[in-house]
């Protein structure tokens, strides 16, 4: 027999449990795959069509087809309102990063505690998101607790503005996705073999440059991880832009809820809708491919 | 030759175990000085006391004479060789071993090229300099570890089983290479191990470890040849006990007539004779029910399993320990 030809034998044996596995795959995947089909590619494909669809009276989409609603996203209007949203989610990215790397690496650092700090970062989480925004409200706003006690003290005369601005929007958002950021960096640096930092100590590092030389780049994975679930969640935020910053803060995922509700206009809240997506996906494409290779 | 390092009394007390007692020793200039025991004897503790890596409950370290046990690690001339070899993952290997140049006091070397160039030289590592540590082999990265750690002209190595990580064929010849590596730069090696062979093969003095205290400090030949102690006796090599003297099995011999001028024969019955190729291994039963093995040239004659034999040594090669 020639020494390529391969043995029939075992290319039968491993035909058959191939097949035997891909038929348990497809057993078990299949329910979770339309499901998925079902939920989200249909109602995607839906707002898709609604985008060439012209505005109903009270709602809803009537014929005819149409390519206005996406002409109307290159108005300077959308545009500027895209750009506050990109700042507005890389600067909460930005903040809590600069919160969440220290705070991972006093929790990963933190001995028999770890269990107990994990868990008041993810203690807000047992409350309703819509509940702890309304308790900032109460916090922030004019007659609230802040403006209120430190009127009391003496130490204002007139209530500070803390509400209905890009400051209140801000904290809501730091506030809210903090743990986002906190935890897969803390799962990055309590898999960080210790030996490493010992080694980089032996080298001559001071405790400052192994930070900075051997801690931050090992944590990239982890980093690159918490930026990609903060920012993508703070860009489509309406909730907190319309509850904390007021109608002043026109960010596009109010903007995006406002056409679906007070403007009535679901084929352009659509447009503007998919334009966000495509733009997200567009930007995280080559950081998700990043993270998952680091 | 003068001294590099000396320990006076160090200890290391953990709530529930003593991982070091009251260890002395003096390591000289230039000497590979091995720290020999089994797992839990404290070698590694002493290794990781003088990096600085822990701090001691008592007792001092001087280093050329200057007290370090309260600096840290950054602020030792010492240098680690950890047993994973702890190389940056992140970095390549000419940044991994231009490492801890940046770190050092007065900033990098006048001659830091010059050093970079010899030891890769040396370690044959030219063509990996811009390679991951991942993309290495063991040896490989041995070598990384040993030359991020030797360019910094470190007072002590500090080597913490370097071996160990090594598949047993390339261990015998990287410690070849280890040995001619240390005569060749004359840095101080303090080489902690478990396996006796090695530390007999590599070092100039040895301190044999165990639970935490010295139980013997020698060159190879004087621990090999004198042990101190059962335990040191049994630690490097082989021991066949009889009433508490103690004969190596390279010692012992095997008759089937009764030799002539020796007090020490015994009635045995051959149980196993193995030929391992470099000697003949014979195991025997002696008429008290000691086992015994003997090692015998590999020319012998062999013997018969349930053979009757002498077993009969000489009285100069017993061991004497002290009582």
């Amino acid at each position: 027999m020639q020494p390529a030809v391969k043995q029939p034998g075992d290319q039968g044996a491993g035909d058959a449990s191939q097949t035997a596995n891909s038929g348990l795959r497809t057993l078990f995947l299949t329910p979770t795959a339309a499901l998925l089909l079902a939920l989200l590619g249909a109602p995607l494909a839906i707002v898709l069509a609604y985008t060439f669809r012209t505005r109903g009276t009270y709602g809803g989409v009537t014929a005819p087809w149409t390519l206005e609603n996406w002409q109307r996203l290159a108005d300077s209007l959308y545009a500027g309102i895209l750009f506050n949203s990109f700042a507005v989610a890389a600067v909460s990215t930005a903040i809590c990063l600069l919160l969440g790397f220290p705070l991972a690496l006093f929790i990963s650092r933190a001995g028999r505690r770890r269990g107990l700090y994990l868990h008041l970062v993810i203690l807000p989480f047992w409350t309703s998101f819509l509940v702890r925004t309304y308790a900032w409200m109460f916090l922030l706003r004019d007659t609230g607790l802040i403006n209120t006690v430190l009127f009391k003290l003496g130490l204002i005369s007139q209530p500070l503005p803390l509400l209905y601005n890009y400051g209140a929007v801000l904290l809501g958002l730091v506030y809210t996705y903090l743990p986002f950021m906190v935890l897969p960096v803390y799962a990055t640096l309590e898999r960080m073999d210790r030996t490493l930092l010992e080694a980089a100590a032996d080298l001559g590092a001071r405790p400052l440059q192994v930070l900075w030389r051997v801690v931050l780049p090992l944590s990239k994975p982890g980093l690159w991880a918490g930026s990609i679930l903060v920012f993508i969640p703070c860009l489509g935020a309406f909730l907190i832009p319309d509850l904390l910053g007021g109608g002043k803060t026109i960010l596009v995922g109010t903007l995006v809820q406002n056409q679906f509700t007070a403007s009535r206009d679901w084929p352009f809240g659509s447009a503007l809708s998919m334009a966000l997506m495509g733009v997200v996906l567009l930007l995280m494409l080559p950081l998700t491919r990043k993270s998952a290779s680091l | 030759m003068g001294e590099v390092l000396e320990l006076r009394e160090l200890s290391r007390h953990y709530p529930a175990q003593r991982a070091l007692d009251e260890l002395s020793l003096n390591v000289s200039e230039g000497e590979f000085f091995s720290l020999l025991g089994p797992s839990g004897c404290g070698k590694t503790t002493t290794l990781r006391l003088v990096a600085g890596l822990e701090a001691p409950t008592s007792g001092r370290i001087l280093l050329r004479g200057e007290a370090i046990e309260h600096r840290r690690p950054h602020d030792r001339n010492v240098s680690t060789v950890f047993q994973n070899y702890a190389l940056f993952p992140h970095l390549t290997v000419r940044e991994n071993i231009e490492f801890g140049l940046r770190h050092r006091h007065g900033g990098r070397p006048v001659d830091a090229d010059k050093r970079i160039v010899e030891l890769v030289e040396m370690l044959q590592l030219g063509d990996k300099l811009d390679r991951a540590p991942e993309q290495l082999s063991g040896g490989e990265r041995q070598r990384v570890a040993l030359a991020r750690s030797l360019v910094l002209h470190p007072d002590v190595l500090l080597l913490d089983e370097p071996l160990s990580a090594l598949d047993p064929n390339l261990r015998k010849q990287v410690r070849d290479e280890l040995k001619a590596l240390q005569r060749r730069v004359g840095i101080t090696f303090l080489f902690v191990t478990h396996d006796q062979e090695e530390a007999l093969y590599l070092s100039d003095r040895i301190a044999l470890l165990n639970a935490g205290r010295l139980e013997q400090l020698g060159t190879p030949q004087e621990i090999y040849q004198h042990p101190c102690s059962r335990f040191a006796a049994s630690f490097l090599g082989r021991v066949n006990w009889l009433n508490g003297t103690g004969i190596r099995p390279e010692a012992t011999l095997l008759s089937r007539d009764q030799p002539a001028n020796s007090e020490r024969v015994y009635d045995s019955v051959v149980q196993r004779c193995v030929f391992l190729g470099n000697h003949l291994h014979v195991e025997a039963e002696l008429s008290g029910g000691e086992h015994f093995i003997a090692e015998l040239p590999c020319n012998s004659e062999g013997f018969q399993a349930g053979e009757r034999v002498h077993v009969w040594w000489r009285a100069e090669d017993e061991l004497l320990l002290p009582i």
